[in-house]
């Protein structure tokens, strides 16, 4: 391990990946995917950051590539943020990023500018093109434009905001939106059982509609345990193609109700318990359905093992499995980690179909040459599976990794 | 509504069955975990740390404290060397690996730490899987205090780790399942109905 270089503070941080593995389909055929994974993040001097994170892979037998621009942006920061939130600098970020404002979950082919007026609030504008995620795309058809303001305000953060997005798809009509989205989230640690509340909404200005919401009431009594519910009504943007959200529209013809309660116990450092629940309701073509979903994990750590036991239980009307599963992880030196995760499943589906599957799924990290090469980093994953389709159906993969802190 | 509670009784006398087998005295001797590749005064190392603290005008006495005495007075006295600190608590290392410098977060925490899931706050683990897209939306930069752009990437698109982070094992079995259950979920991250086709038409197998 090496320490991070400085040089003029001038800061580089990057790692290369390169994975191949082997399978047979079921036609017998082998296939053999190839991965290129490279990231790098770069700060100059004068706090310029310039980031990329791209992939290729290619399936070597058909000769088929593929190109991902997961993100790639300059930041270049007109702060140096607060003593206290270095983190939060008054910037321009220009290029492919994430935009994460109101329920937008997009890549974003554009600008945005956070604004800082304290550590306590600030302001993002940003807009360009946005295309639901496709790495591979750059596609100037959809849009968005917006700002988004944020402040600290009666112990409580306050959000709000605005999005324009517009839609243009030859030969159909130009179509768009225009969204107005608010949030608050407030803890106290002065009022018994120190609860955390947030509530999130969003509506459609055009149509003066309560679009979408999220809501959340959880409890930190003690530090070792919390306790909450959750509420959310979600749909998809009616400007979106129906193309990019085919699974919804296969199965709901409303929005998506969900209701659920968590709750984390924590009786030593090393040992946790978490329970989450789930009930969702939705009109689907054949009339109302309902989903339920429970899992329960325990995870414990010892010395250098970490073993995290769970059970998980989803009904819908596809049908309900009882998931098993037992997964451990041994550090096994500073430089090695191994992790084995063995899981069972009982499936009833709703076409008649039983079955027990079975899942083994195994991976060593190592460093080949730690003292000679300590930046050269390897992976080997093994997985395996059996069930009603395939007796034995096992894949390997192998990552190499070059490290440059 | 009687369905919402019958899954959280159920969930409760699961989770209240665990705690209580699990919870009991059969582990024993409790460890402070840290996940440190190596103890804490064997991280450090001052060749590497040099340049960096001439850049950043680090002084010896913003670390050590020369009024620190050894306990036997005299020339004879052992020396205090690790007394030398004038602070041993956790943070002297995060004052400036998570504050005054901007370093690139990439593996940041994995110079010193080889268990990252030891070092997680503690709200990461309240269900944090299923609340970290909304909770990450109130205040998006407070994140990159410890995580990197590709954090969101190396989970939600790349397949790169030992973990498996996102679907449950026997997926390919059960994800039709899971998508009746809640449809909405599956169309956050898969936005193609290509993604579908692939396998359901046998393009992809």
């Amino acid at each position: 391990m090496c320490a991070t270089e400085l040089s003029a503070q001038a800061l580089i941080s990057s790692e290369v990946t390169l994975s191949g593995g082997v399978y047979q389909d079921y036609t017998a055929k082998f296939r053999a995917p190839v991965f290129f994974y490279w990231n790098l993040n770069h700060t100059n001097a004068a706090g310029v950051e310039t980031y990329f994170d791209l992939g290729a892979n290619n399936n070597l037998i058909e000769n088929r590539w593929g190109f991902y621009l997961y993100q790639g942006y300059f930041s270049i920061p007109f702060s140096q943020g607060f003593e206290n939130a270095p983190s939060k600098k008054s910037r321009i970020q220009l290029g492919r990023q994430l935009l994460t404002e109101g329920f937008e979950m997009d890549i974003l082919d554009g600008v945005q500018v956070p604004i800082y007026w304290s550590e306590n609030g600030g302001v993002n504008l940003h807009g360009g093109a946005s295309y639901f995620m496709q790495e591979d795309l750059v596609d100037t058809h959809s849009q968005v434009y917006g700002a988004t303001a944020h402040q600290k305000f009666l112990g409580a953060i306050w959000k709000g905001g605005y999005l324009h997005k517009k839609r243009h798809f030859e030969p159909r009509p130009s179509l768009s939106e225009n969204n107005a989205h608010a949030s608050v989230m407030w803890s106290s640690e002065r009022v018994p059982f120190h609860p955390l509340l947030q509530a999130k909404a969003q509506w459609n200005l055009s149509t003066r509609s309560y679009d979408q919401g999220y809501a959340e009431l959880s409890f930190y009594p003690r530090d070792s345990v919390s306790f909450g519910a959750t509420y959310s009504k979600r749909q998809p943007s009616s400007l979106n193609t129906i193309d990019s959200y085919l699974v919804f529209r296969i199965f709901s013809i409303s929005p998506v109700y969900t209701a659920g309660g968590f709750i984390t116990f924590t009786p030593r450092e090393e040992l946790r318990f978490a329970a989450n629940v789930r009930h969702s309701t939705y009109n689907s073509p054949a009339g109302n359905e309902d989903g339920d979903e429970q899992e329960l994990t325990v995870s414990w750590y010892r010395n250098r093992s970490t073993v995290i036991p769970g059970l998980a239980h989803v009904k819908s009307y596809g049908g309900e499995f009882w998931e098993p599963s037992l997964t451990y992880r041994f550090d096994i030196s500073s430089t090695a980690s191994l992790r084995v995760q063995g899981a069972i499943a009982d499936i009833k589906k709703i076409n008649n179909i039983k079955s027990t599957a079975y899942s083994g799924r195994a991976g060593w990290d190592f460093r080949p040459f730690p003292s000679k090469a300590p930046r050269l980093s390897t992976l080997l994953l093994g997985e395996v599976e059996s069930n009603h389709i395939f007796k034995i159906d096992g894949r390997f993969i192998a990552f190499v990794s070059y490290l440059l802190y | 509504m009687k369905t919402i509670l019958k899954n959280f009784s159920f969930g409760c006398l699961l989770f209240g069955t665990a705690s209580i087998v699990l919870g009991s005295s059969i582990f024993a001797e409790p460890a402070k975990q840290t996940g440190l590749l190596k103890p804490r005064k064997e991280l450090f190392s001052h060749a590497n740390h040099t340049k960096p603290f001439e850049k950043l005008n680090v002084q010896c006495t913003d670390c050590h404290s020369f009024a620190v005495k050894p306990k036997e007075p005299g020339p004879t006295a052992l020396p205090v060397k690790e007394r030398y600190l004038q602070r041993t608590v956790p943070g002297l290392c995060h004052d400036c690996h998570l504050g005054k410098i901007s370093v690139p977060l990439r593996r940041n925490c994995l110079l010193c730490h080889s268990n990252l899931s030891v070092i997680k706050p503690k709200d990461h683990f309240n269900s944090f899987r299923l609340r970290h897209g909304k909770l990450s939306q109130m205040d998006r930069d407070s994140c990159t205090r410890c995580h990197s752009p590709q954090d969101c990437t190396s989970c939600h698109a790349k397949q790169n780790t030992l973990a498996q982070l996102v679907h449950r094992p026997n997926f390919r079995l059960t994800h039709s399942i899971q998508a009746r259950s809640d449809p909405q979920s599956c169309t956050f991250c898969h936005k193609s109905s290509g993604f579908c086709l692939d396998c359901h038409k046998g393009r992809r197998r």
